[in-house]
């Protein structure tokens, strides 16, 4: 069953203390409605992970809720699993069977009737072309094509909600592009929904018709990829590499100085301005639209790579 | 699910993690063999033909529990290494059904040898038909209490380095300290319970009455009987109350 426009996932305040004391997850409130692709971003450390397995019913939270479908995942798992299907963070696939098989058992094992896997199964080897794959045991297949075999278990599941956490990480740039293929087709063809966790800021901007970014366990902004670049109020960002912290750039914009680089944001024409004074002062500098990582950069005051935290 | 998807799902898991393997390395078979064959060929040049039979009941149980016990390295394996438990924790797959499907599969690694073990116990000594009953529950019973304890390890686990030292650690108490492969009656009556406390001597002391390696009677028998079937409940019980299927 494919849903639509209403809230398939909402998460009320949840929090999650483990028990060695860390707080991984600090309220958080988040809707996600059918049909849609969801992006969770934020850097390693920000919760992202633990929000997944909680959602997909792997791990208790401390306080708050999640309903998935209207059902809530602590109290009713088993309605939760039926509806969801996952793929977890840096899982790969067994190394002596084939991606065929892997699909069979897996929608067996979810209680899909042996001729109806077998169908399944042979529509998501062609839909996710692994047809050249297909009885190649997974030890010789490449990190890509691995990839591509979990997802095409989770996808030939039907489910109404797919959850995949981190899908792309260590994969190379054009492996990277195929699973973004994948995820799209996915959700424009079946009208089904996906949350995807992601510390990639290309691909949560990409991929997302809404998003939310998370750090340190909680939220810090929300909404489309345009509502939450709206934020800044500016349309470009100038990078402006200089040491000497007496150089002031407030007359052009806000701005944010990370080490001996400077942001100054702004809009077009101003960054224009700013670009020549620079280049006179033979001073190095970029300039380009806005993106997720400025805002990141704005709320946190670091990018997204130095945020990270240990688990 | 149904009851019926269940079983489906399990033999599906059978099929995956333990036919297909074994067909694609079928030596993995040969490794569970090895050394109970080796153990019977030293009783049998040292000790001579009757006590080989010893050797041959104890290589049964011995075959059962190295192919269970490595459902602690499996189980673990993928739960943290390839992490295809979370896929299927979060389905509508049981974890009955899910240890089960495993449990089984890893079992068909031993196959030949328990195979081989109790050929050649029926054609060593004979061995009566409600003998070859008593041996199959013996059997059962082994496979569930250890396969049970190698799931609770595993769950433990949060490192595979964690767990690599406990297989062979167990194969050797549970199969080759306790009085698997010799008759209890060869240790001091004053240390026996130390032997009852391994959950394999009572199925193997049951295999020996059976083989007519020991003198049957029905107290011994009921027993060991209890004694196996109250390790399995307990073990049962453990796994399913401390496998971590949702954590806290």
């Amino acid at each position: 069953m494919a849903v639509s426009s209403e809230a398939i996932l909402e998460s009320r305040e949840l929090e999650k203390t483990y028990r060695g004391g860390t707080k991984a997850l600090n309220g958080i409130s988040l809707s996600v409605n059918g049909g849609t692709i969801f992006g969770l971003l934020g850097p390693n450390g920000a919760g992202k992970t633990t929000f997944v397995k909680i959602a997909a019913t792997q791990l208790l939270p401390t306080s708050g809720s999640i309903r998935i479908l209207g059902h809530d995942v602590v109290r009713e798992p088993k309605a939760v699993r039926n509806a969801i299907a996952v793929v977890p963070q840096e899982a790969r696939p067994l190394s002596l069977q084939t991606p065929y098989e892997h699909i069979l058992t897996y929608l067996i094992a979810r209680g899909v009737s042996i001729s109806e896997a077998k169908k399944r199964a042979n529509v998501a080897i062609e839909n996710l072309k692994l047809q050249d794959h297909r009885n190649v045991i997974c030890a010789n297949l490449s990190g890509g094509l691995r990839q591509r075999v979990l997802i095409a278990m989770a996808m030939s599941s039907e489910t109404d909600l797919l959850i995949l956490d981190e899908p792309t990480l260590g994969l190379d740039p054009l492996a990277r592009l195929e699973v973004w293929n994948l995820v799209r087709d996915y959700v424009s063809k079946n009208s089904r929904t996906i949350l995807l966790t992601t510390h990639y800021m290309d691909e949560a901007e990409t991929l997302s018709d809404n998003l939310a970014i998370v750090n340190k366990g909680k939220i810090i902004a929300q909404g489309t990829p345009k509502e939450i670049k709206k934020r800044l109020n500016a349309e470009n960002v100038v990078i402006v590499k200089s040491s000497d912290s007496s150089m002031s750039f407030e007359t052009y914009g806000r701005t944010l100085r990370a080490g001996s680089s400077v942001r100054v944001f702004t809009d077009r024409q101003r960054a224009d301005e700013l670009v020549s004074v620079c280049l006179r002062k033979n001073l190095e500098v970029s300039v380009r639209e806005v993106n997720l990582e400025d805002v990141f950069i704005s709320e946190v005051g670091t990018n997204i790579d130095d945020a990270t935290e240990s688990d | 699910m149904t009851l019926q998807s269940q079983i489906k799902a399990v033999l599906a898991l059978i099929w995956f993690d333990g036919v297909l393997p074994i067909r694609r390395s079928p030596f993995n078979v040969v490794n569970f063999v090895v050394s109970p064959l080796t153990i019977l060929f030293f009783i049998y040049l040292f000790a001579g033909p009757d006590k080989a039979r010893f050797a041959i009941s104890g290589g049964l149980t011995a075959v059962i529990v190295g192919s269970c016990i490595i459902l602690e390295t499996e189980a673990a394996f993928i739960r943290l290494v390839v992490r295809l438990q979370d896929m299927f924790v979060s389905s509508p797959l049981s974890p009955i059904s899910y240890v089960l499907g495993l449990s089984i599969a890893l079992l068909l690694n031993g196959l030949a040898g328990i195979v081989l073990f109790s050929v050649l116990l029926a054609v060593s000594g004979g061995v009566s038909p409600i003998g070859a009953l008593d041996i199959a529950l013996a059997c059962i019973m082994t496979w569930a209490s250890v396969s049970s304890l190698g799931f609770v390890l595993s769950s433990f686990a949060r490192d595979m380095r964690d767990l690599w030292v406990y297989a062979p650690l167990f194969t050797v108490l549970l199969s080759f300290l306790p009085p698997i492969f010799y008759p209890i009656t060869l240790i001091p009556e004053q240390f026996r319970f130390v032997a009852y406390l391994a959950p394999t001597t009572y199925p193997a002391q049951i295999i020996q009455m059976a083989a007519k390696l020991i003198p049957f009677s029905a107290s011994s028998f009921l027993f060991d009987f209890a004694g196996g079937a109250i390790y399995v409940l307990i073990l049962v019980l453990f796994a399913a109350k401390q496998a971590r299927w949702r954590q806290r």
